[in-house]
């Protein structure tokens, strides 16, 4: 994969930083970052932060084309994906708050009242009044997470232990096919995205996606990449499943009125049936038994939970705010 | 040692499915086998799925009714 085009002072310098040699870091780079606690109002669609963090985060997947390995763990690159994470935690936590008779015990039936709640206006709209076209622009926005489903939770493993690490393992060979070829969901969402003739390669269309979907993955990827957050982790992937069934029944019916094949659902029906099971394992069995043997990380669990539905709704009205006033949801390509 | 299988498991949650794993066998009512299409599955409980005999947590969108059915 290629290094996506800058969006703004930050990437613009740290994407010509990355084609050279792993070093320090510029200082006038490094006071951008700074800075940035006073220079973005909202990083969550910050174009230039989101970018810069789904970059930094790229180098610990599959890395960039002609990028040097080692600026993923370089001091320098990590000091500044740090200062990028700190405006997007403060944003994305800025309107997340903690349930007062919340206890440790609750924390179960609470994520599943929490996420299991009813169709939002964006799946309503999906389900019923998208055209084909809209429909391929919600497939290009979640392209940028779903072709990697799975994977950041899997760093979640090594940091639990007993019946939660059991169910997380469980939901987690589900998500990669049980093992078998071609069956993990990321390579189904690639046969979503061929029958509706897009490129299923992963970052095909990332000039393309916005901030507000880049933070879909970049939230998972920054709870991933920190054992201190693995609660948040915990709390992503319940928030993730739980309601999981619901939302792919949706998006299934809605391409099935727009006439998309049974192979192209394949993914969404794959995950109706999948997720009433994940949804169960990971409310209970996994922050349940997590809460229970960890009782001072029930509310980083709850905090993950509520963070991720923060940016999913940020993502969701970026969307729907596009379409109601009759324009696309991509990022316009700048004329060449 | 033992060869035999361990028990079939099967986890009832609270406004929820039954939850079965191990080693088993789904069939309808004239013994034709249903592909379970993964190895850990949910059961309706409530009666409320499009996708019976599996659960496709519908009885969650049903609130009220559904859950006082179990």
């Amino acid at each position: 994969m290629r290094l996506p085009a800058p969006r703004g002072p930050i990437s613009t310098e740290l994407f010509a930083c990355l084609s050279g040699e792993p070093g320090p870091l510029p200082s006038q780079l490094t006071e951008l970052v700074d800075a940035l606690p006073r220079t973005t109002t909202d990083a969550r669609s910050d174009e230039d932060v989101q970018i810069s963090l789904w970059t930094c985060y790229g180098l610990a997947y599959a890395g960039f084309d002609g990028v040097d390995e080692r600026w993923e763990w370089q001091p320098s690159l990590l000091a500044l994906r740090g200062g990028l994470e700190a405006v997007f935690e403060r944003d994305v936590l800025a309107e997340v708050r903690l349930p007062e008779d919340l206890t440790p015990e609750k924390v179960p039936t609470f994520l599943m009242d929490l996420c299991g709640a009813v169709p939002t206006e964006f799946l309503k709209f999906v389900h019923q009044n998208a055209t084909l076209e809209q429909f391929r622009e919600m497939a290009i926005h979640r392209s940028i997470d779903a072709l990697h489903e799975g994977d950041a939770h899997t760093w979640a493993i090594p940091r639990v232990t007993g019946r939660a690490k059991s169910a997380l393992i469980e939901i987690q060979a589900d998500e990669y096919g049980g093992g078998m070829p071609g069956r993990s969901h990321a390579e189904l969402y690639e046969i979503l995205m061929s029958e509706l003739d897009l490129d299923p390669e992963y970052g095909a269309y990332i000039e393309q996606i916005p901030a507000a979907s880049l933070g879909l993955h970049n939230i998972r990827s920054m709870f991933g990449l920190h054992q201190r957050w693995r609660g948040r982790l915990l709390g992503n992937l319940a928030a993730t499943e739980i309601g999981s069934s619901l939302i792919n029944r949706h998006f299934s019916e809605g391409l099935a009125r727009l006439g998309g094949s049974k192979r192209a659902r394949w993914f969404y029906d794959e995950h109706i049936l999948a997720d009433a099971v994940h949804e169960q394992l990971a409310a209970h069995d996994m922050c349940g038994a997590f809460v229970a043997d960890y009782p001072t990380e029930w509310e980083s669990v709850v905090i993950g939970a509520l963070a991720t539905l923060n940016v999913r709704g940020l993502f969701a009205t970026t969307v729907t705010g596009a379409w109601a006033a009759e324009v696309t949801s991509l990022r316009e390509l700048a004329t060449v | 040692m033992s060869d035999e299988q361990p028990p079939v498991e099967i986890t009832v949650y609270e406004n929820g499915p039954a939850v079965v794993r191990g080693t088993y066998k789904l069939q309808d009512r004239d013994r034709k086998e249903i592909d379970p299409g993964r190895a850990t599955i949910a059961l309706c409980r409530c009666g409320l799925s499009a996708f019976k005999p599996f659960c496709d947590g519908n009885h969650a969108l049903r609130g009220g009714a559904a859950r006082s059915a179990l």
